[in-house]
This record gives structure tokens, C-alpha cells and sequence, in this order.
């Protein structure tokens, strides 16, 4: 659904079921489909291009590892991926400002006013945006997000702030925190539902 | 909209899926999660919007990533699947003798001789204050082994909260090492004829199935050296289910604790 509206979740599943069989094929069929998008995640969160590689590396081992735990009745492929992705890639920033390697004026740039939208193309090194109609119109129904509810989202889900975080962050009460994350994701759920070829879950 | 879509747990979707839920919270979503099909679907929703947007942005690959990645994932084993079990407190007790063994029993007493009865009986007496004696050994011994468990550094007491105006309280003392656990509760009423209480441990946010109890008249159950699930166990939780135990909730939970060590 992400990278190719064509795709059925049901071809992902059974790739996914080979991989407990030690099909390596499905693995690699796997990574053609999802690698752009779950690069273009790691790096959005991580900034970095080794530390982002790395998230993938991570995540398609872990998927690996865990093929057998996936439940195609929870949810989609793409979802379980998007998950594990960016579990690992919060980790590698925690890891890396534990060690210190991130500033505080590395992770002050991180705040709302500064980062990049959620759906925004970042300027990376790859920044060679892939052609894809699928995700322009998700892009495109992120930007209908208002600009407030866009950046509680942000900070919650590529930074991994508490809700306590994102308020001092925003200089905003905690209520009115709260109220953003739940609208804006309502609000996102109804575009997507409604640019769904197939039905949007 | 159905009454299970009216439940509190509802307006705690986004929240859940974005991680922002404190842990009384998110145990307390994942136990409903569990019994609710409607708070299911929302949730998977919200999850699938939310990875449809952070996908969004896909980006060209370097070369040579995809043999790091494969060279990496494929060289290391497969988890086993997780195989959910459950585990009978103090399973009762049945008898294998067959019926003819106590036919020939009753016939042999028949003929007893009437002065060998009072030897019998003393024998009887003494057996019984032996094995009374064993029993009350075994007793203190188990109690100072469950002192000694329970005084561990290791060990995790896990209180369970209620999820409605329910008064009794459950405690879960968890060993990690030894994967064991114990159940304390208190000041609960009997389950419904019929009925149990069973704990539940979450692995991977998913109930697997443990021990059922019912306590007793004096609302008091202990139940020992419960094995826990294979996995990292984040939360526990009790529900009421039929006497032999659910594969699955079938109610919704009415005591949930999250278990600090398995995050």
C-alpha cells in the first residue's frame, strides 16, 4: 500500500510466511519493496546516513528473526516494518546521545520549528526522492494536516517524545498537547481513508 | 455504534499507537484490546495511517546495503514461534486405582480377625501422625523458601490495578530468572460457579494464558511456582473465564500491572 497501491497486503503476508521457512528470496523481495521507504523513515529520525542504514539493516534482521510472531489480522506488513523501524532508529539517537556524540544544539535542532514536517522530503545526502504516486498523495494529505496538529505528531513520532515533552517543547499546555496528537491523527486517518484505492483499513 | 465502541479505552487509540500512554495506561489498553474487536480494528487503523505516513518519503538505496542486510538477517536463526500454554493451579487429584483393587481391598478387610483390628487402627494412627508431621515439614519448608523468594533482590512485586470499582487486590511477584511467579490475592469474591479467575502475561502485547483460581471462602488464594511464557513479559493481567481456562480473554481484564523488568 505504501510504495505500490497495486500491491495486495496478502502478497506481503506470504513473503513474510516464507521467511519463517528460511526463504531468503522473500527476504529479498521484502527489501525491494520496503527498503526506500523504511531508509527514507530511519533517516528522517536518525539524520544520519550510516546510523539510518543501519536501522535497516536492523529492521530487516529483526523481521527476519521474528517472521513467525507477524499476525497478518493485526495489521499490514508495511505497518509491522514502520514499527520495528522506527523502535531502532529512537534507539540509535538515544544510544548516540547517551555517548554523547549529539550536542544539545544538534538535539535542540530537532524541535518543531526547525524539523521538517511529517511527509516532508528531507535534504540528505540521498535525497533523490523516488517517483511514486502513491506516497505524493500521502504527502500531499499530510500537508492538509494543520501546521500545530502536524508538529505534536512530529515530535511524538519521529523524536519519541511524552506528551509532557512535546508541551514543553511547543510552550503549550499539556491538554491542549493531547487534544493536537488525538485530532491529528483522527484527521489523518480520515484522508488516507479517503484516498484509499482498495479501502483503507 | 456498539457498546464495545463506547468504552473509554476508545478515546486512547492515538495515543496508544504513538507510545504516549504511562504504563497503568497502556496495560490497561492492551487488556481491553485483547476482549475488544472493535477497539482492534481502530487501533490497526490508526497504526496503518500512521506507518502509511512515516513511509511516505521513500528515498534511493546505496549501494550495496541490501548484501548488509542480507548477509545479516539471514546468517542468524529464526525465533521459534511463541506456543501459548496454560498451566492448571493444583491440578485436582485422580485416582488411577481401578475398581477392582478396591473390591479386593473391602474383601480383605472382611477378613480381618477382629484382634488384629486394634493393631491396624494404632498402625493407621501412626501412619496418619507421620504423615501429619511431613505435611506440616514440608509446610514451614515451603514457607521459608517462599520467604527466601520472596526477599530476593530479584524478584518483581507487580500490584495489579482494578479496572473498575473492584476492591480485592492482586499481587504477582515475578522471577525473571528463574521464570517463575507467584499470585497473592486478597479480599476477592469466589468466581461464579462455573467460573475462574486466570492471570494472563502479555508477550509482544498479546495475552498468553496462564493459571485460572478461585479463592477461597475467606477471599484468599496463593498460587505458586506459576511458569511464566516463553518471551519478555511487559504486563499481566486477570479476567474471569470459564473453570478450565481460555485459550484467549473472554472478558475484559479486571486487574492489569505492568512488569517494569520486561521493558
Amino acid at each position: 500500500m505504501v510504495h505500490a497501491a497495486a500491491r495486495t497486503v496478502s502478497d506481503d503476508s506470504t513473503l513474510v510466511l516464507a521467511m519463517t521457512k528460511g526463504d531468503a528470496t522473500a527476504m529479498s523481495t521484502l527489501y525491494d519493496r520496503y527498503a526506500p521507504n523504511l531508509l527514507g523513515l530511519a533517516l528522517r529520525i536518525t539524520r544520519e546516513q550510516a546510523d539510518a542504514e543501519e536501522v535497516v539493516v536492523d529492521t530487516f534482521a529483526q523481521a527476519w528473526r521474528e517472521a513467525s510472531r507477524f499476525e497478518a489480522g493485526r495489521g499490514s506488513v508495511a505497518a509491522w516494518l514502520a514499527t520495528i523501524a522506527r523502535s531502532r532508529a529512537l534507539d540509535s539517537i538515544r544510544s548516540r546521545t547517551r555517548r554523547g556524540r549529539l550536542s544539545d544544539a544538534a538535539a535542540a535542532e530537532g524541535a518543531a520549528t526547525d524539523a521538517p514536517a511529517m511527509g516532508a522530503p528531507l535534504a540528505s545526502p540521498v535525497a533523490n526522492v523516488i517517483a511514486d504516486e502513491q506516497s505524493r498523495r500521502i504527502r500531499d494529505a499530510l500537508m492538509e494536516l494543520p501546521d500545530s496538529q502536524r508538529a505534536a505528531l512530529d515530535l511524538a513520532y519521529f523524536e519519541g517524545l511524552s506528551q509532557s515533552e512535546i508541551a514543553e517543547r511547543l510552550g503549550e499546555p499539556l491538554g491542549t498537547v493531547k487534544t493536537r496528537v488525538r485530532l491529528g491523527l483522527r484527521k489523518l486517518r480520515e484522508l488516507l481513508t479517503a484516498l484509499a484505492p482498495e479501502g483503507y483499513p | 455504534m456498539s457498546e464495545s465502541s463506547r468504552h473509554p479505552m476508545h478515546e486512547l487509540v492515538e495515543e496508544y499507537v504513538l507510545d504516549l500512554l504511562d504504563d497503568a495506561e497502556r496495560v490497561a489498553f492492551e487488556a481491553r484490546l485483547a476482549v475488544d474487536p472493535a477497539l482492534a480494528r481502530s487501533t490497526a487503523s490508526a497504526r496503518e495511517a500512521l506507518a502509511a505516513a512515516a513511509l511516505s518519503t521513500p528515498v534511493a538505496l546505496p549501494a550495496g546495503l541490501k548484501a548488509r542486510v542480507m548477509a545479516t538477517a539471514v546468517d542468524q536463526p529464526a525465533d521459534e514461534p511463541v506456543e501459548p500454554r496454560v498451566i492448571p493451579m493444583q491440578p485436582a487429584r485422580r485416582s488411577r486405582a481401578p475398581l477392582w483393587l478396591g473390591a479386593a481391598l473391602a474383601a480383605s478387610l472382611l477378613v480381618i480377625a477382629k484382634q488384629q483390628r486394634d493393631l491396624a487402627r494404632e498402625r493407621e494412627a501412626t501412619a496418619s501422625a507421620q504423615a501429619l508431621a511431613a505435611r506440616s515439614l514440608d509446610a514451614v519448608t515451603q514457607r521459608d523458601s517462599m520467604i527466601a523468594r520472596l526477599t530476593d533482590p530479584a524478584i518483581e512485586l507487580v500490584t495489579l490495578a482494578a479496572t473498575g470499582d473492584a476492591k480485592p487486590s492482586v499481587r504477582v511477584y515475578i522471577d525473571q530468572q528463574r521464570r517463575r511467579a507467584m499470585v497473592s490475592v486478597a479480599s476477592m469474591e469466589t468466581a461464579p460457579r462455573g467460573q475462574a479467575y486466570q492471570l494472563w502475561f502479555f508477550v509482544d502485547g498479546k495475552p498468553v494464558p496462564s493459571v485460572t483460581f478461585n479463592p477461597g471462602a475467606d477471599g484468599r488464594a496463593l498460587v505458586q511456582d506459576v511458569t511464566l511464557p516463553a518471551g519478555t513479559v511487559t504486563a499481566t493481567a486477570v479476567t474471569q473465564e470459564p473453570e478450565a481456562g481460555s485459550q484467549a480473554p473472554t472478558s475484559p481484564a479486571l486487574f492489569v500491572g505492568a512488569v517494569k523488568a520486561g521493558k
